[in-house]
């Protein structure tokens, strides 16, 4: 019983009180701020269980792009009156059931946990193994662009079709359009642009950091994110937005060009093996331009979910 | 298994089953896409805590919850497009 196994439960406490509010809390708004901590804290929480990748990224896309989605979508729908439909006595016993039963759940899986058999297999060995053949000395980018390259470039896929999916059901051709809210007016403009070269710095520190210790395409896409979204606050938004839109594949580069190593390398080896010679060239090619794919696809869905310049109601006049 | 490992494995589990329960009663599509939310962030926890319970660190499960953090967002993405779309909806609908 150690000051750090003291730190932890207080740390995990506070995880799951925080938790209750956003679950049980009136205000809409509340939810989404205490949401938005709840990344912060669980961040500290990836840091305690040794996952510095998983803080950075928890940091950065759980809690802050996922912030900005649900800020947007919630300044979006406030105006909605909010129908409290009173519940039918019919749906507060179901409510009650469903408690009891995921609360024994949980119990059940709780007591699991002290019954639980020794660890079979150990893939951090086998991680570690092969690892001076990946081209990377960080085994998390190992496993993420090498061993694993595959899941990697489907979840590339995943979030480009979420994006096309959105831009379709938000029935926005050029989703840039509707976007950052022109009008240099917004917010500080000297802070927002002078801060822009810096967070491209950060983010080029953040991808090449990952070849040997925490950071990678996915943090480093996130700060790129807020680096496009400030931008679009200050004067440059309007000129940032006619660049985007022209440049719709730079959306796709970084998907054609993790492909296209895909089918450079799908000859007699299974797919995505990379030669060991040019692995650590070739990560770094593909998590640059995954980088700035995934930044403007990040951007991408917060632009779409803005509220747009012309409201419903002057559509309609 | 450590006191940490433990610790973290049943909050995860806890969150998962506050934010499935929330899913399902709350009635504002927001409150559903947070509480969903919840619940997946309790997956990664346990499943992070449960890959390090030998006390070693494993390089792909945490590999894999990076995945799905970025996946969590572009869903979260989705279900806040289709919720705006559906309020869009209900007001030309009204009118």
């Amino acid at each position: 019983m150690a000051i750090d196994t003291l730190f932890d439960a207080l740390l995990a406490m506070s995880l799951l009180w925080i938790g209750w509010r956003i679950v049980t809390t009136q205000a809409d708004f509340n939810a989404v701020l205490l949401f938005i901590g709840f990344g912060l804290l669980l961040a500290l929480a990836w840091a305690r269980l040794a996952a510095p990748d998983i803080a950075l990224a928890e940091a950065a896309i759980g809690s802050g792009i996922s912030g900005v989605l649900l800020l947007e979508a919630w300044s979006a729908l406030k105006q909605q009156t909010v129908a409290a439909t009173a519940a039918s006595p019919l749906q507060r016993a179901s409510n009650i059931a469903l408690l009891a039963g995921v609360g024994l759940f949980a119990i059940a899986l709780i007591m699991s946990l002290f019954t639980l058999p020794p660890v079979a297999i150990t893939l951090a060995s086998a991680v570690d193994s092969q690892l001076a053949q990946t081209g990377v000395s960080h085994p998390v980018t190992a496993v993420l662009l090498n061993y694993r390259g595959y899941d990697t470039l489907l979840e590339v896929m995943v979030v480009l079709l979420a994006l096309i999916a959105i831009v379709m059901v938000m029935n926005q051709p050029n989703y840039q359009q509707a976007g950052v809210q022109a009008g240099p007016s917004k917010a500080n403009n000297s802070q927002g642009s002078s801060v822009s070269p810096l967070l491209i710095l950060l983010a080029i520190y953040v991808l090449w950091a990952g070849a040997h210790q925490p950071g990678g395409a996915f943090q480093a896409a996130a700060v790129l994110t807020g680096c496009i979204l400030l931008l679009g606050f200050t004067s440059l938004g309007p000129t940032l937005q006619r660049v985007i839109q022209q440049q719709q594949l730079a959306t796709l580069v970084g998907l054609l060009v993790f492909g296209l190593v895909a089918i450079l390398t799908s000859g007699a080896t299974p797919m995505l093996t990379l030669p060991p010679a040019y692995a650590g060239g070739l990560i770094l090619l593909i998590e640059s331009f995954l980088t700035l794919s995934l930044g403007l696809m990040l951007a991408g869905f917060a632009y779409a979910l803005a509220k747009p310049q012309g409201s419903a109601v002057s559509k309609k006049s | 298994m450590s006191h940490s490992h433990l610790i973290f494995a049943s909050t995860g589990i806890l969150l998962f089953a506050m934010g499935f329960a929330a899913a399902i009663v709350s009635q504002a599509p927001l409150r559903k896409i947070i509480a969903l939310n919840v619940m997946g962030s309790g997956i990664f926890l346990s499943f992070i805590a449960l890959g390090s319970r030998a006390g070693n660190i494993d390089p792909t499960s945490q590999a894999m919850v990076l995945t799905g953090i970025v996946v969590a967002v572009a869903a979260s993405a989705l279900g806040l497009a289709l919720t705006l779309r559906l309020k869009t909806l209900a007001e030309d609908g009204d009118e």
